[in-house]
Formats: C-alpha cells, structure tokens, sequence
C-alpha cells in the first residue's frame, strides 16, 4: 500500500465529489432533513439526531460509496487508474476514507442542528464513525456489483431499506419485527444514543449495541470478500 | 523490451489471436497493423495484463510505473480541468515531471483552465496522451491513438510520438493508417485474423514488395508503367515522340502489401 497514491486519490476524490450534484443529494438530504425536523416542537432533539444520522449513514457509507465506485467504472477512470500502476485496495481506501469523512461531517452538522448539548458530541460522533464503519464495506459490494450509477442507485436500495428498517418497525408495534430490527446495526446505533443520553451503562443497552455492530462489521467484511473475489473491481 | 512467443488467446470456441511472435526493441516504434477486429487492442490488453493468454509467453522488460498506456477505454475526470488532471496523474506516480511542460508539449497550455468535459475530441485525446507519458514511461502502448482525429491534431501526436521516441521510449502503437505507420515505425507487423501475416521494417517490405516497375511521365500529359527492364524500357519509348519530364520507380503502399497480403483492405 502506498500513502502518496491514496493521498492522491483522495484529494481528487473529494474535488471531484464536490462538484457532482448526483451525488452530493446523497450528503446534503440528511442535513436537510435535520433543519426540518428540528424547526419541528413536538420532534425531542435525540430522535431528530438519532433519526437524520440514520438517513445520513443509510445514504453516505453505502449510496454514495457505490455509487462513486460505479462511476469511476462507467467513466474508464477505474480501467486508467489500475493501468496507472494503483491497486484496487488504494482505490477502494481512498473511497472509503471520503466516504467516512462526508459521515462524519454530517454527524457533526446534525448534532449542530438538532441543538444537542455538547456534553455527549464525542460520544456520539463516535458511535456514528464506528457504525459508519461497520457498514462501509456495503457500499463497496454495490460499487462492485454496479457497472454504473444507474445501477448503483439501484442495488444501493435493499440495503438503505435494510438500514432504514428500524425507523418504521418502530411506528409498527411488533414484538417480532422489534427483535429483528435489534439486530440491525443502525438499530443499534440508535440504542447506544438512547443509552448514553439516560447514562444507563448496562451490558444489555451498551454492550450488546457494540457486539452488533462489530458483527456487522465482520458480516459486510465477509460478503465484500465473497463478491470482490468473484467479480472483481473492474469487472 | 516486448518478447512475445507462440501467444494465443481464445474467447470461447473463437480464436482470436493465433501464435504471435515477434519482439520489441528498446527505443523503437513498433506498429501492429490490422484492419478491425484483427486482435489489436486484444494484443495490448494482454500486454498490459487486462487478459490472460491461453497459450505462450510474453515478457515485458518494464514495471507496470515505467508503462504508460492511452487506449480508447482511457478515461480522465470530466468534472475537473486538464490542469488538474494531469497534476492528479503526475502525483499517482510520483512523478517530478513538470506539468506545465507536457502541457505545452501536447499544445493544451492555453486551455489548462477548461474542464474535461468542455474539450474537443482532439484536445482530450490529447489530453490522455499527456497523462499516459506524464511519468516518463520506458515502454508507451497507444491503440488507433489517432483514430478519427482531425489532421493538425494527427500532426501534433505524430511529433510528440518522434519526440518521444527521440528521447528513448519504446512505443508499442496499434493503427489501421497506413501513412501513420509509414511516417512513425520502424517495424511492423501485419495482422490478419489472429495472425501475424509479415512483419518486416519499411524498407524491408518495400523492397520485398516492390512492384518493379516505374511510371513515366510525357510531356504530353500522358504517363506510362513498364516493366523495370532495359529492353521494355527502350520499346515503349520507342512507340512515342513527347519528351520525358519524369521516371519514378513504382512503390507499393503499406495498404498494397496488405491487400497482396490478405486479400482485404487496412479499413
């Protein structure tokens, strides 16, 4: 690995992106989203937090990761970089670090937004970077999968759907469906805020939160694996 | 600097390269020609590891950094001006060329500001060539880097490829323009359907192809092709009185090789 090539891939990475409006939707929605829903009386400052770094990690690590990777192949740039002596790791580091720093500036914009007292922001910004984490490798399985952008916003929908689950099951009331949606990582996520907000540090509201998202760390890890071994990069 | 045995690649029950040999030398330019669909860019992209052959061997004495390759699936960042784009290649290899002098090379100075996407076909295949040579390679692949190209920008690469050469880079170049070939090569190789039908310098195949005859021109407007034979020659003066204004020996065109070659045009 070679920090000057991802050096440089992020500097361009991050150029590029600012000037994509395709894309940018995918960072600039969840702060809109966070002005809404805090001008909102009724919405608790938590939830609206809670809600919009939900959308924002539903979207950032996974929609905007496969997509920007889909481009790269519709546009021949993945073909010249790998002809130009970068490896398929130092492309995918570098997107993911941009992907990783667009989650946490969000996070950070949210917690602005939604008027959250500054006791908790480390805390918080933590726990959005490590979710953030455990699903990044997602968003790469979609920029594998996706030949291009078209095609990424499509694949990138079941698991934005699957990210964004916990937030309807909870309008659903059931038991059931509640279990399930525990063992999302968002879910999880979206305890460990609730945890730390009532500072109730049990192993049940902080510590299995922590085993589900690392799980889903190691699960997206494994199934990047799987498809980048049968498809490749530049497929 | 290429060494290629007994290479074949087939893609399903197709042959599409059968038996390549042939080698490279260091500094020189060397032209695969081929009509369409003859294995060129198939060549290349094994060259370059994008496939696998199924049979033989290649040897490449150049790292993947000391290659620069501009293909027709190049692709530079459209969003993002020429400036920074070739700046982005130069740091990918780390390289101490100056930016501002390759853009003056391939003519793109004046227009450095633009954005990718606000460029003429000319000036971004230009452009690419800029990145593909922006590290210095040792070894250069360009395929049909001219294709479709109006002349003044033909002209343009053409010299920066002599340029190159000049400098000692190796140039692997796949064209279907015979003039191109002609101007730029010093080997070439003719490829038919998988297969290398001559391969030979320029001089070399026009002499072995040489038609042995020559044109005179009358006068009177009128031409004449004999046979090159003293007698011949003399007879077929004999039967005019215009005065000769010139003898030239006829040469076969690459197109004319090929065509005696194959039985098909360079198109």
């Amino acid at each position: 690995m070679r920090f000057y090539k991802i050096k440089a891939l992020l500097k361009l990475g991050l150029q590029d992106l600012l000037k994509n409006a395709n894309v940018l939707i995918y960072i600039i929605l969840p702060i809109g989203f966070a002005f809404l829903y805090s001008s909102m009386d009724t919405m608790p400052k938590d939830f609206c937090f809670a809600l919009c770094v939900l959308l924002s990690l539903a979207m950032v690590p996974v929609a905007l990761m496969g997509t920007v990777i889909a481009e790269e192949k519709e546009k021949n740039t993945l073909r010249t970089l790998m002809l130009n002596d970068v490896k398929a790791s130092e492309i995918l580091i570098a997107k993911a670090l941009i992907c990783l720093i667009f989650v946490v500036i969000n996070n950070i914009l949210i917690y602005y937004i939604c008027g959250l007292s500054l006791t908790n922001f480390l805390t918080y910004q933590l726990i959005g970077l490590f979710t953030g984490l455990a699903i990044i490798f997602f968003g790469a399985v979609v920029g594998l999968l996706a030949k291009n952008q078209m095609s990424a916003g499509l694949l990138s929908m079941p698991f934005m759907l699957l990210l964004m689950a916990p937030l309807f099951i909870s309008m659903l009331e059931s038991k059931v469906l509640t279990k399930l949606s525990s063992l999302l990582p968002t879910d999880a996520m979206m305890s460990l805020f609730t945890a730390i907000s009532a500072t109730k540090y049990t192993f049940k509201s902080v510590g299995i939160p922590i085993i589900v998202i690392a799980s889903w760390f190691i699960i997206s890890y494994i199934l990047f694996n799987i498809v980048y071994k049968k498809v490749g990069l530049d497929n | 600097m290429i060494i290629v045995n007994n290479l074949s690649i087939s893609f399903g029950k197709k042959k599409v390269l059968n038996n390549l040999h042939f080698h490279v030398q260091q500094g020189e330019i060397f032209g695969f020609l081929g009509p369409s669909g003859a294995g060129k860019t198939t060549t290349i992209k094994i060259l370059t590891n994008q496939l696998i052959p199924t049979k033989g061997s290649i040897q490449v004495n150049a790292s993947t950094s000391q290659i620069g390759i501009l293909s027709d699936n190049s692709g530079v960042y459209e969003r993002l001006t020429v400036w920074r784009n070739l700046q982005f290649f130069a740091e990918l290899h780390n390289s101490q060329e100056n930016v501002e002098q390759i853009l003056k090379k391939v003519k793109l100075w004046d227009d450095k500001d633009k954005k990718v996407k606000d460029l003429s076909k000319g000036m971004h295949q230009r452009l690419l060539l800029a990145c593909a040579i922006v590290h210095k390679p040792k070894l250069l692949f360009l395929d049909e880097p001219t294709a479709s190209l109006d002349p003044a920008t033909v002209e343009a690469i053409h010299d920066l490829l002599l340029e190159l050469k000049n400098e000692g880079t190796t140039i692997f170049l796949t064209t279907h323009n015979m003039e191109e070939a002609s101007k730029l090569c010093d080997h070439i190789a003719f490829l038919n359907k998988g297969k290398i039908v001559e391969l030979a310098t320029i001089l070399e195949l026009k002499l072995k192809y040489a038609l042995n005859k020559v044109r005179i021109t009358f006068n009177d407007n009128t031409t004449l092709e004999v046979a090159k034979d003293k007698k011949e020659l003399i007879k077929a003066l004999q039967k005019t009185n215009a005065s000769i204004i010139s003898i030239h020996s006829l040469e076969p065109t690459l197109a004319d090789i090929f065509l005696q070659l194959t039985g098909r045009n360079l198109k």
